[in-house]
This record gives structure tokens, sequence and C-alpha cells, in this order.
């Protein structure tokens, strides 16, 4: 038994240094299948999180997935008198989000917080975001923490992959990423400007939908990070095409769980399928105009002008 | 004994997940009972009242409600073993036992099934109030059998009735064993559980050795096949003939790599704890004919039916007739346990259609022998066998994955219909191609240089740095290469 386990000692250490030597060197080939190994991405995240140092004291932070990044045009809201920042990131679930807060909120110092939900997002095991965002941010104890918490293969490849990106080959700070990747623009504040259409007609199967309970738990600690910090929030729900809106068995129960957290928006605004959505789940650019025009008019209810400022810990 | 099931309790109550042996609940679960084990050190009756625990925790980790089956099913082979040795008419205790323990499998397993085809007959396809709507137990197929196996043993003579109820629990029970075999024998696994075990350091790191191929295989290969297959056997009217013949093939490599990984996985973790579980693959796929194909798959249960049902109905020694009967009897009864569907059995017929020709002929026992024993590589007339063996387990394996009889004769249908169109194998899978295909081959030829040894990776460099080296690259290609994705092994649902 002694034997076994001396040998154990001396031949994890080999086999743990064997293994990021080997992934190290076959990630930079793009070999390893079970990590995000690339730079670049058409969400955009590298773009975002360098342009991070330029926006500080705005007026709105959006959060959330793809919903959020494609959705809220910074633009839109600029014009109407309200600064903003744009942190969504794909597939982008409260357990990354809350990394992202622990990270950059106290930098951003946002006077109000729109956060997305969505259904899908908030049943998502959330590795495509975690990989996402090991791949395109700075490591810190947060995003390490989060990167082992998920027990999950390929967040943890990615997590060693990007330790020597990051510390050994420094070629995270020195990325530029593509401003059009795949037809998706990135806007400086952090939307991203989809130009391109693949709407399919299709039938999706009928769902009962969940909220998972580490979900939910981190969504939990988001939302008491801006009452901490006494920032205004507002959850916010993206409208879905209606062929896959009509999918949801069970909506008035997600919005139930949402309306217990606090303030939360759901509208359906007159839109058709075939003009106002990118794809079943993103508005395009007639819908984009629709949805912001019509928030922004709802801002003043939810954030009211004598909203408190936040106070700077 | 009370402090264990406390535990157990208490565990379970906060456990929600599947423990499979790719899980992260078994990668911490199995080290801490690996030592708590050997800390227990020559106490047999302590080692094997922790087997109990840890096995039942393992299990009830799926269900904490299965555990009662178990339990009774273990008890009622207990007790008849004893009443069995002990009555003047045993044989009314074997039925007893046999009738009971296969009541709980078809009640669980076949009853809702045999009711739809019954609707299906007589009642236009209406069943409602008939079914029963059961969850299916896992591995309720693997813990009967082995229980009957005792209690058949015992009437049989072969095997003296037990009285250390701690012992056969963790006969019936072991966790490396119970969810999807080997099924093993009372003669050669209950006086393990008997005796004393000695700590091998030899055996141990063998262990961990065919646990590793084991991972390997599963995470690696089958699961990579999978991402392939599904797609395909989901539409296959998208995709043209080649495709369909890829995926088939696909499929074929994919249940080998899954359930003789799982095979590797649990003969290597019962090694760990001084236990030597029954081979139960044999590198199938060198076989020469069907009938050798039959004597390498899942060799656990084949010799099971072979034992207990095709030699007492009399076997090859009886008139021709009787032996068509009978080789159809096992290969039904065989292709029905895997499940209950119609597709199942077809696919046990097919297999007795193949193997008919070769014992009518007397020639089902040509191949006893390792192929190419002793030679690097085989003839071509080896080589010919062996893919032509391969391709009759190919279509085989169609009518096994298919949902209905009526999907897999869509299926041949499809791949023979639109041959002349033409095509490269396509698909919807976001899958690289050279991974499945590296794997493949890697497999392949490490399970051929390994045919003749005690398991597939048996055969290992002398010195220990192209040893350890070995190891490291092969756990990197399963860190780097698994399917990141949820993917229970195929045979939990038998």
């Amino acid at each position: 038994m002694k034997k076994l386990l001396l040998r154990l000692l001396l031949f994890l250490p080999t086999a743990l240094l064997g293994y990021m030597l080997m992934l190290w060197l076959f990630g930079d080939l793009g070999w390893v299948r079970s990590a995000n190994t690339t730079m670049g991405h058409s969400g955009h995240l590298c773009s975002r999180i360098k342009d991070i140092p330029n926006y500080h004291d705005v007026d709105i932070l959006f959060l959330g997935s793809s919903h959020s990044y494609r959705t809220f045009d910074t633009r839109t809201y600029q014009a109407a008198g309200y600064t903003c920042f744009n942190l969504g990131s794909s597939n982008q679930t409260p357990v990354q989000t809350l990394v992202l807060l622990q990270t950059y909120l106290d930098s951003i110092r946002p006077r109000h917080i729109v956060f997305e939900v969505h259904p899908d997002i908030m049943n998502n095991d959330g590795v495509e975001s975690a990989v996402d965002i090991l791949a395109h941010t700075p490591l810190n104890p947060h995003i390490t923490r989060m990167a082992w918490r998920m027990g999950n293969m390929k967040v943890v490849n990615t997590w060693l992959y990007a330790l020597y990106n990051q510390k050994i080959c420094n070629r995270l700070a020195s990325f530029v990423e593509d401003s059009i990747i795949n037809d998706a623009a990135y806007v400086p504040g952090g939307y991203v400007e989809i130009n391109s259409r693949h709407f399919e007609i299709k039938r999706y199967p009928r769902k009962k939908l969940t909220i998972r309970a580490n979900q939910l738990e981190a969504l939990k600690q988001c939302i008491a990070m801006f009452k901490e910090r006494n920032i205004p929030y507002l959850l916010v729900e993206v409208q879905d095409a209606e062929q896959l809106r009509k999918t949801f068995l069970n909506h008035e129960w997600f919005e139930r769980q949402m309306q217990a957290l606090g303030p939360y928006r759901y509208k359906i605004l007159p839109m058709t399928d075939t003009i106002h959505f990118a794809n079943s789940n993103h508005l395009y650019k007639p819908g984009i105009v629709m949805f912001n025009d019509d928030l922004i008019q709802d801002l003043d209810h939810y954030f009211p002008k004598e909203s408190e400022p936040m106070t700077n810990n | 004994m009370h402090l264990f099931f406390s535990s157990i309790i208490v565990f379970l109550y906060f456990c929600k997940l599947n423990m499979m042996f790719n899980s992260i609940e078994f990668l911490i679960f199995l080290p801490i009972t690996f030592i708590v084990y050997w800390l227990l050190g020559r106490h047999t009756r302590w080692q094997n009242a922790f087997v109990v625990a840890a096995s039942y925790l393992f299990y009830g980790w799926w269900d904490w409600r299965f555990l009662i089956l178990i339990a009774v099913t273990t008890l009622c082979s207990y007790a008849s073993g004893i009443a069995i040795a002990q009555s003047k008419t045993p044989k009314r205790f074997l039925w007893a036992n046999i009738v009971f323990n296969l009541l709980i499998l078809c009640t669980f397993k076949y009853y809702d099934f045999f009711a739809q085809s019954f609707a299906d007959l007589f009642l236009n396809g209406k069943a409602d109030g008939l079914l029963l709507h059961l969850i299916l137990p896992v591995g309720i197929s693997f813990y009967t059998f082995q229980a009957l196996s005792y209690s058949i043993d015992v009437y049989r003579g072969t095997i003296t009735p037990t009285r250390d109820l701690v012992a056969f629990v963790a006969y019936v029970g072991f966790f490396p064993q119970l969810v999807a075999g080997p099924i093993e024998r009372a003669t050669s696994l209950l006086p393990q559980f008997e005796q004393s075990r000695h700590f091998d350091y030899r055996q141990c790191v063998d262990g961990l050795r065919q646990m590793l191929w084991g991972f390997f295989k599963k995470m690696v290969v089958a699961d990579s096949c999978a991402l392939y297959v599904d797609p395909i056997f989901a539409h296959p009217d998208w995709f043209n003939s080649a495709s369909l013949l890829l995926a088939a093939a696909l499929f074929t490599i994919q249940i080998y790599g899954d359930f003789s990984g799982y095979s590797d996985i649990a003969i290597g973790c019962a090694k760990l704890f001084g236990i030597t579980l029954r081979r139960n693959f044999n590198v199938p796929y060198f076989s020469r004919d069907i009938a050798e194909f039959w004597r390498r798959w899942h060799i656990s249960l084949t010799t099971w039916f072979r034992d207990y049902i095709y030699i007492p109905l009399g076997g090859s020694r009886v008139p021709k007739a009787r032996i068509v009967l009978n080789t159809f009897v096992i290969f039904l009864v065989s292709g029905l346990w895997h499940g209950a569907n119609w597709t199942f059995v077809a696919w046990g017929a097919y297999h007795a259609l193949l193997f008919l020709p070769l014992i009518l002929l007397g020639k089902n026992r040509r191949y006893t022998d390792t192929v190419a024993a002793g030679r690097a590589l085989p003839s071509l007339r080896e080589l010919g066998q062996m893919l032509l063996t391969f391709l009759l387990a190919v279509m085989g394996w169609i009518l096994f994955r298919a949902d209905s009889i009526e999907q897999a004769f869509h299926y041949y249908g499809l791949m023979f219909g639109k041959l002349s169109e033409g095509g490269a194998p396509t698909t919807t899978s976001p899958i690289d191609a050279w991974v499945v295909a590296v794997a493949v081959l890697l497999m392949t030829v490490v399970e051929w240089l390994n045919r003749e040894q005690p398991h597939e990776f048996s055969r290992q460099p002398r010195l220990r740095a192209i040893r350890w080296a070995t190891y490291v690259v092969l756990i990197f290609l399963i860190g780097a290469f698994m399917v990141t994705k949820e993917m229970p092994f195929i045979y939990f649902q038998f």
C-alpha cells in the first residue's frame, strides 16, 4: 500500500506536468477539442473587456447573454441621453455574470443596471460562457474559482491553456480582435451589430421551463451586489420569435420566479417573426429598434430621475 | 453497521446526481473507498461491511428507492440458498426464488412492453389504464441474473450455501460490477468475499492501467462515435448511403468502446479491492466467424445463458430440430434481456440465423484460439474473415440501435437504396472526423497487440519512464479529446 501511494505521489505531479505541456503544445496547434484555445470570437468579448477602461460612471450597465449584446444597442441609448456599457457575452449565465461583476463592477461604477434574463440561459450549464471568458479575460482569482467549481473538463482545460497563453506567453494583452467576425461588427461600448439574417421557419418541441439551482443562486448574489452598492436594477427578458415563444409551456411560472427577485420587464411587442427576428431567439434590426425605443420610454418609470447614484465602495 | 447505514442515508439526502464511472463524484468516491477499505486491514467482515455500505451508497446515488429492490432480491436469494440446501423439496424453493425474482424483473422491465404490444394487437393501440409507467431500476437485469445463478448453483450442488449474509450482500451488490456487469457467478466471486484479501501492488497497478484504458475507450472512442452516430440515426432521411453505412459502422465501434470500456473500468476497479472479476470482452471484432464473435462478446452474459438455459435445454446434443429451437430460444431471450423492444428480439433472431448454419454444420467451434496467434499480422484470409464478421455485426447493430423495427428497415432501405447516388459521408454534428479516426485506429492497434493478453492494455514497456509516458499520453488524450457533455453508458439502460 505504501509503495503504491508513494508511486502515485510521484506519478501524479509528473502526469500533471506532462499533461500541461502537451495541452499547451497541442493547444497552440489548435488540435485540442476539449478546450477553447483560440482568441477572437463573434461575441467580441475580447474587444469588450479591453474597452472597459474607457467606460466608467455610466448611466446604464447592460448584462446578460447574446440577447444583451445583440439587442441593447448602446448607440440608441446614447442618443437618448444615457451613457452606457454592454457587458453581455455569449451564453452568459448568472454564474459568469457574477464573476464579471466581481471583476469589473467597481471600475465601471454604473448608476443603473439592466440585467437580461432568459429561460434557456437560466437552465444553461454555463460551459460555453465560461470558456469564452477564460479565453478572453485576464485571469484572476474569481475566474479561477469559477472555472474549477464548474467541474467540467473543457472549462478546466481552457483555464490551463489560458494560464499558459496569458501568464507565460502574454498573448492576450497584445491580441487585437478583428472588429468584424462573421458578419458581427463590434461597436465601442459593447454592442455587436449583426448584419445577416438566418431566420428559419421551424417547429420546436414544446418544453417545460426549469431553472438550475446554481444559476438562481448566482442571480441572487448578483442582485445582492447591486443592493449592497445601492444600484437600481431591472431584470429584462427580451422577446423571442413567436415560433419559439409558444413552445414554452409554463412561461408564467418563469415570470413569477423573476418577479420575486425584483423589478422585471417582459413585454410582447407586435413583431413579425420573419421581419423582426434574425433567428428564433435574437431580434434583427427592425426588432431591435422597436424594442429599444419601447424600453427607453419605460426607463423613467423603472429608474426615476431621483434614484440615488451609486456609492463607491 | 448502524453508523454505516446512517451515513448512507444522510449522504443520499444531499445527493441528487448519478454517480457514473466517468463523473467527478466517482473520482472522489473511489480513492476514499479504496483507502478506507485497506485501512480496515485483515478484518474481512469489516471490509465486507464497508463494501456493502459503499456499494449501496453508489447505487442509491441514482435513486434511493432502487435500494429496496436490490435488498429484496438479495435477501430472497440468500434465504432460498439456505432453504434449498436444508429442504427435502429443494426444487420448490429454487422455483420460488426464480419466479419471484423474474416477476420483479418482468414487472419493472417488461410489463409495459407486453401490455402495449397486447393493446396494439387487440385494442387498436389504446393502452391507457394498462400501463404502469414504472422507472426501470438501473442494473436490475445484471444483479437479478447474478442472484439467480447463486440459487441455481446451490440447487445443482456446485456451491454450498453461504450463511455469511454480509458476504452475500457484497457478492450481489459489489459496486464496480453492480450496474452493468460483468455478471459474476457465486462459485468465483462469493469465495473471494469469504476469504481474507491481501493488498497486492501489482494487481492494483494492473487494475489502474485497465481502468485507464477503459476510460479512453468510453470517453474518447465511444463518445466521439456517438456524436457522429446520434444525429444520423435521428434523421436518416437527410443523409446519403455512405453516411448511413459509416454511422452504422461507428455505432458498432461505439457500443464496443462503451460497454467493453465500462467492463475494463469495472474489472480494474475490482482489482483495487483485491477482487478478480471475469473477463467480459475478448477482442470480439477480431473474430473470424459469428460463433467466435459470441464467444468473445459480453462473455459473462453469453456463458450465463449457455450454462443456465442452453445446456439444460439439451444444448447441441439433441436432434437437429431441437438444436434449431434451442439456438433460437437462446438468442431471442438474449435479445429480450437487453430491453423491452421488438428491435432487440429481431437483433437476437438475426444472430440466431447467422449462428445456425455454423452449428448445424458442426463448424461453430472452428476458431477457439486467437487470430494470428504468435504472428504480428493476420493472413489475407483471416483479414477477410474478420472484415466479413465485422460487417455482419454492423448490420445487426442497426436493429439494436433503431427505436423500432420500422425505423430499422427504413434505415436499411435508405442505406442500400441510395447506393447509386454516391457521395462522401456527411454529418450535421460539429465533430472532428480526424479525432474519431485517430482514436479508433489507436484502439484497434493497441487491442490487436494485446489480443493474446489477459486484457487489452496488459502489455507494457519494461522501462518505467516509457511506461509512465504512455500513461500520461493516454491521460492527455482522455482530457483533451473527451466529449465534455454527459454521456451515460449505453448498457446502464439494460
